[in-house]
């Protein structure tokens, strides 16, 4: 069974399936200036749930996921218009240090470490927050025994590391501010595809221990293959979703490339 | 004069401008420390750099006018009052004219460069007026004891004790400075967001604040510097450009990037005016720094000592 | 439509007879004015003089982005030239004031002349080998004529011809943003010392102007050197540089993308500007009658064409005409006032920026365009080319079918494993700028040819109308899975094939599922096409073809695109020297093989810089043989095909190694007959 995206309500509370939702998004619009990336775009994320965003390139995955981490209230040049709820609070009027105080994270894509520093000192950033501070070195030693490689390089700067290693340290680095969402920006960009296996294992075991997920992907098959459910995007619209063993290949494969006649909102 | 007396003189001017320049590169380095700091973190060019230097000359020397204390002591006071005029420079001003707030509201990428400039500068003729209005345009100096002690080498060679301290001084803080950074929670988030400042909010750190942060410790540290100028010298409200044009100099040999650069940039502008000035008459100071700074900008745009 | 243009015409009538009017009062003023209203006429040409001073930074600050706090400059050697000819040698004051633009221009072309230059440091060093050769000989004829002296002293000459040396050996113009704007204020501190050293100017002390002229005099010569330098920048700004300029000036990287000489330019502006703002200095000293080096040089002149200009509107005509105004009324009212005009100033420039960044002009236009225009219309358009780079752009490229795009980019995806990597560093931001004027330039289609897709049999040509898969490149897994979706003009491709019958070469269409994609192509593609999304005709690359083959076939390709009516884009994807390294390196310290490779690559892409068609093709067997060419370079071969005299020379965009070969991003200037 696939479902054409609902028309969102700003005031919908229940989530998906009759759940809880930790994450609503809700009649979600961004702009850079006069262009429109976004438009209306409404789903929920259930707790501890792996949920998959594809979608060709330019079809408005990045804009969204920098939206839900406060990236798009940029004044003039770019904006957002909607809804965005996390446990209940509004997302949408905070700034990015607020967002991730409450518990939203996002592993950005092209990992933007913090290129002129060592392993052990992007994941201490990584816990700058107050809350976190208190027991980062017990987190690191987490960390170090979550990737066991990276605790061989600690004190390695990360520019001079291959894109996988990089690759870790950007999770646990999200990882350290002990969030309970985390957004995966284009995980496999740039990577060998064993890497990819490697790190896509990763994702799954943190998703195992409580963390919800949120994947944004343009390997559709590697979205499809983890995830509990998945939202496919064109042109800054979802145009469908649902868990992937209901989704039928050809329709993923048309709303992916919009070749279907009456794909839209509505 | 014999030959050997006249190698005697020779070798004694060029080891007195070597240790001379040296000496005088610790003071240079503390005059520019500041103004590195805020370029390598906001990518800020202070030009009110000098301004700010003068006024923590002033306030050392009103200070002292106040209260009777050993010179030294006025940094308890003048140290944490300059952090406070950065913090809230940069909070209340700067943060608001940076390059990715003018690009927030919609200007072009030329101005949004030009505008941090353009604000320190008209900060900087303000703050000189401003010293005008209040201290009218007599010279001032911190009266103190040291300013003509020497310490002896040999029969024909000394160094000017004040310098000596100031250098250790400066070496401490670069160390100190240093830790700092690396070590404790704000000195790595100084260097995050200086390093990416969209990217570092996702760690949760204020930029904002941490900008904030990094300017105060840029004038606190230029407060230090201003009392070192009024320890050796006389100033008047007019004289910031003097200052910030050395301590551009000294930033531009030692990189702009590079904080540990002002070290080495002070150094060699140091010996290179002294040299300048024992070979070609003191006027020829001024000018042969001016060249040098203009000579390395011709070659390594960098600096000479930034990776 | 027509209500528009009959508006704007009508608004342009009434701006024509507001400028006549204001001009007659201007004209008139100082006769009804008469002896009472001296003290106006006065301010009046205080007026004159700074909007005038405004327009010299404006140009620089406003168009070229270039923050100079060195002004000062052509104001004391303007100053000083007037007062040196009028003292010893009695030379008419408004005479002084045009040599003084003369020397301000010279003085200008001196510090800008480094930049013009096209092969930098080597003419460097040959020009300052020239300059000591002629100061030594200059030395030695004074040893024996004391009289050659003009500088009246040892000391001081050694230092102007020096410090003369140094200034013409800086490259200002290459200096960005803050480098620029301390070291034009060191130029101008550097000066000064000199000048107060120096003797003839008084040592300091200044010297007098003497001379005859009328307040009435000065009023009219003030106005003719505003309307003067109003309209050079007027013209300017409506010359063939214009677009150029206003281009510049909202966003130089995107100028240099759409091939606009922005060093040229700049350079340009920069002589321009410096006699511009002598002329105002010049009459300013000849109105105050003294002049000394503190004063002349001093960095408040700065202070006060920065408010002049920030105030007025930066980048606008008129505002530092509304800025010389507002300055005027603030200095001498306010001052007069409370005694803290310069204070006011500076408080009033950083509350301009903070507040009112686009000045009183930029308000002006706000309100007006609020007036007049209805709210816009969201558009959609792709995110990913920037709405200001196709303004500056749909000028520069014509529209309609034809030829309006050429790079040549390496296949390989190596910097972006490592896209932070300094040796790799180049090519990455290449291909961003490489897109952007790819994007700017529009094609329907986009012509690909890849050394990396090799056939043997034939020429193959894909025509399946939608290649999509993943790929994973034989020789560098590291790359990973390289995800491809490709729309590919069939119809095109079909007409390339029909095509290759005319010029002797054997075609075929590959229409198969799953049929190999090259990483070249992909790279490419993934590079440049992403956010046009332009369908692509790919010719495969025949490993017997020989080069003038392949450049029949590019010529043979594009000729047939724009039959079809198509705006096309051509692609070369290759790189320069073949020789890689055979064992791991450390990315850092990658670079090219030999020196020798980098010579000949360097050579090669100065060739195509310059635009040197005959060079290139007498240089190329060379190039090929001793650089060991990727694919023998029949990649340039497609791209000199497709162009043939349709361009002239070549931005370098990005140059560097990929594990020791060469590789550049080129793009090629095209201009169509």
């Amino acid at each position: 069974m696939s479902t054409l995206v609902r028309k969102g309500s700003l005031f919908s509370q229940p989530g998906r399936d009759g759940k809880q939702s930790i994450l609503s998004v809700n009649g979600l619009s961004a702009y850079y200036g006069e262009l429109q990336a976004l438009f209306d775009v409404s789903f929920d994320v259930n707790p501890s749930e792996v949920l998959a965003i594809i979608g060709a390139n330019g079809a408005g995955k990045s804009t969204l996921l920098r939206s839900i981490t406060g990236m798009m209230n940029r004044g003039k040049t770019a904006h957002i218009d909607g809804a965005i709820s996390f446990g209940g609070r509004r997302l949408d009027r905070l700034s990015t240090e607020q967002i991730v105080d409450a518990g939203t994270t996002m592993v950005p894509e092209g990992r933007m470490l913090f290129p002129r520093m060592s392993v052990a000192e992007n994941l201490l950033v990584g816990a700058h927050l107050p809350k976190a501070r208190v027991k980062a070195n017990q987190k690191l030693d987490e960390m170090f025994t979550f990737f066991p490689r990276l605790a061989e390089r600690r004190n390695q700067i990360v520019s001079q590391m291959s894109g996988g290693e990089q690759q870790m340290v950007a999770i646990a680095r999200a990882l350290m501010s002990e969030p309970t969402l985390v957004l995966f920006d284009e995980l496999s960009l740039g990577l060998a595809p064993i890497i990819v296996e490697d790190i896509y294992d990763k994702v799954t075991q943190i998703n195992k221990s409580g963390v919800t997920c949120v994947v944004v992907e343009q390997d559709m098959h590697r979205a499809l293959a983890v995830s509990d459910h998945v939202l496919v995007m064109l042109e800054g619209r979802i145009v469908l979703e649902g868990a992937p063993d209901t989704l039928s290949k050809d329709d993923i494969t048309n709303a992916y490339f919009g070749s279907h006649s009456d794909g839209g909102t509505q | 004069m014999t030959f050997e007396e006249n190698l005697y003189w020779t070798m004694i001017d060029i080891a007195n401008a070597l240790l001379t320049g040296t000496f005088i590169g610790g003071y240079y380095a503390m005059l520019s420390i500041g103004l590195a700091l805020s370029f390598g973190v906001m990518k800020l060019v202070n030009l009110a750099h000098g301004d700010f230097l003068i006024v923590g000359a002033y306030l050392s020397a009103m200070i002292l006018t106040v209260v009777s204390v050993p010179p030294v002591l006025v940094l308890i006071i003048v140290v944490p009052i300059m952090f406070g005029i950065g913090y809230a420079l940069q909070r209340f001003l700067l943060n608001h004219v940076s390059v990715q707030a003018m690009e927030r509201r919609g200007m072009s990428a030329n101005f949004g460069l030009m505008a941090p400039i353009l604000v320190t500068f008209g900060l900087s003729i303000s703050i000189s007026h401003l010293l005008l209005a209040l201290f009218a345009s007599d010279a001032v100096s911190i009266k103190n004891n040291l300013a003509f002690s020497a310490i002896r080498l040999s029969q024909d060679l000394s160094i000017s004790l004040l310098r000596f301290l100031f250098f250790v001084v400066a070496v401490a803080l670069l160390i100190g400075l240093q830790i700092f950074l690396r070590r404790t929670v704000t000195g790595r988030a100084i260097r995050a967001a200086s390093d990416n400042p969209t990217f570092s909010s996702l760690m949760g750190i204020k930029t904002d604040h941490i900008f904030a942060v990094a300017l105060g410790i840029s004038l606190a540290i230029s407060g230090v510097a201003g009392f070192m100028i009024g320890m050796t010298r006389t100033f008047q409200p007019f004289d910031g450009p003097q200052f910030i044009l050395i301590a551009f100099g000294v930033v531009i040999i030692g990189g702009m990037n590079s904080i540990k650069g002002s070290l080495f940039g002070g150094i060699i502008l140091g010996i290179v005016q002294v040299l300048a000035g024992t070979y070609f008459g003191p006027s020829a100071q001024l000018i042969g720094g001016y060249m040098l700074v203009l000579f390395v900008l011709s070659f390594w745009r960098e600096g000479l000592f930034s990776k | 439509m027509i209500g528009n243009f009959l508006n704007s015409v009508a608004e342009r009538r009434n701006a024509t007879i507001i400028l006549l009017l204001a001009l007659i009062v201007l004209l008139l003023f100082p006769w009804v004015a008469g002896e009472g209203g001296r003290y106006y006429t006065s301010l009046l040409m205080t007026v004159f003089l700074f909007a005038t001073l405004g327009h010299a930074w404006n140009l620089l600050a406003g168009f070229c982005g270039l923050l100079s706090f060195g002004l000062q400059v052509y104001i004391g050697l303007s100053g000083f030239t007037v007062a040196i000819l009028n003292y010893y040698f009695q030379v008419p004051v408004w005479f002084g004031v045009i040599c003084g633009a003369g020397v301000a221009a010279l003085f200008a072309w001196l510090l800008a002349a480094p930049i013009s230059d096209q092969s930098g440091r080597k003419q460097m060093f040959a020009g300052l080998a020239i300059a000591i050769v002629l100061w030594v000989i200059y030395e030695i004829w004074i040893a024996f004529v004391p009289g050659a002296d003009i500088f009246g002293g040892a000391y001081i000459r050694r230092v102007i011809i020096l410090l003369t040396i140094f200034l013409g050996m800086l490259p200002l113009l290459k200096l960005q943003g803050a480098y620029f704007a301390v070291a034009t204020w060191l130029i101008a501190a550097a000066v000064t010392s000199v000048f107060s050293e120096w003797r003839v100017t008084g040592a300091g002390g200044g010297m007098t102007i003497v001379s005859d002229t009328t307040t009435i005099e000065r009023y009219y010569v003030g106005l003719l050197i505003l309307i003067a330098s109003t309209a050079v920048v007027w013209k300017l700004l409506n010359s063939r540089y214009g677009d150029a300029l206003t281009a510049v000036r909202d966003d130089e990287e995107a100028a240099t993308a759409i091939g606009i000489d922005v060093r040229r330019i700049k350079s340009m502006v920069f002589v321009i500007s410096a006699p511009i703002a002598a002329l105002a200095a010049g009459l300013f000293y000849v109105d105050s009658v003294t002049i000394t080096p503190p004063d002349a040089f001093h960095i408040r002149w700065s202070a006060y064409v920065v408010f002049i200009v920030v105030a007025g509107g930066m980048g606008t005509l008129s505002g530092p005409i509304v800025g010389a105004i507002a300055f005027v009324i603030i200095q001498r009212f306010l001052a007069g006032l409370w005694g803290g005009g310069e204070l006011t100033l500076g408080l009033a420039s950083v509350l301009l920026i903070l507040l009112l960044p686009r000045g009183i002009m930029g308000l002006v236009q706000e309100l007006r365009a609020k007036a007049v225009s209805e709210p816009r219309v969201a558009r959609k358009t792709s995110l990913l080319s920037s709405s200001k780079t196709k303004v500056a752009i749909s000028t520069m490229i014509p529209d309609g079918p034809g030829l309006v795009a050429a790079l040549m980019v390496p296949g390989s995806p190596l910097p972006t494993l490592q896209s932070t990597n300094p040796t790799w560093r180049d090519i990455v931001d290449a291909f961003g700028t490489a897109r952007a004027a790819l994007e700017a330039a529009n094609p329907d289609v986009i012509l690909v040819y890849s050394g990396q897709w090799m056939a043997v049999l034939d020429q193959p040509w894909q025509t399946s109308p939608h290649l999509h898969g993943t790929h994973v490149d034989e020789n560098w897994h590291e790359f990973g899975a390289l995800d491809y979706d490709f729309r590919i003009d069939r119809e095109g491709a079909l007409a390339c094939i029909a095509g290759c019958e005319g010029i002797g070469v054997r075609a075929k269409p590959v229409d198969y599922d799953g049929f190999p994609i090259d990483t070249g192509t992909i790279v490419a593609n993934g590079f440049l096409n992403q956010g046009l999304q332009a369908p692509l005709i790919i010719a495969s690359a025949n490993i017997y073809h020989d080069y003038e083959t392949t450049r029949k076939l590019g010529e043979m390709a594009t000729r047939e695109a724009i039959k079809l009516g198509r705006r096309v884009a051509v692609i070369g994807i290759g790189g320069l020297s073949g020789s890689i390294f055979r064992q791991d390196i450390d990315p850092e310290n990658d670079r090219i093989k030999s020196p020798e490779d980098d010579a000949l690559n360097r050579k090669m892409l100065d060739l195509m810089k310059a635009g040197d068609r005959n060079g290139i093709d007498q240089f190329r067997e060379t190039f090929v043989k001793n650089a060991r060419a990727d694919n023998n370079f029949k990649h340039f071969a497609w791209l000199q095909g497709a162009m043939g005299s349709e361009w002239s020379g070549a931005e370098i965009l990005g140059y560097g190694p990929a594990w020791g070969a060469g590789s550049a991003v080129v793009q090629f200037h095209i201009n169509r007959k």
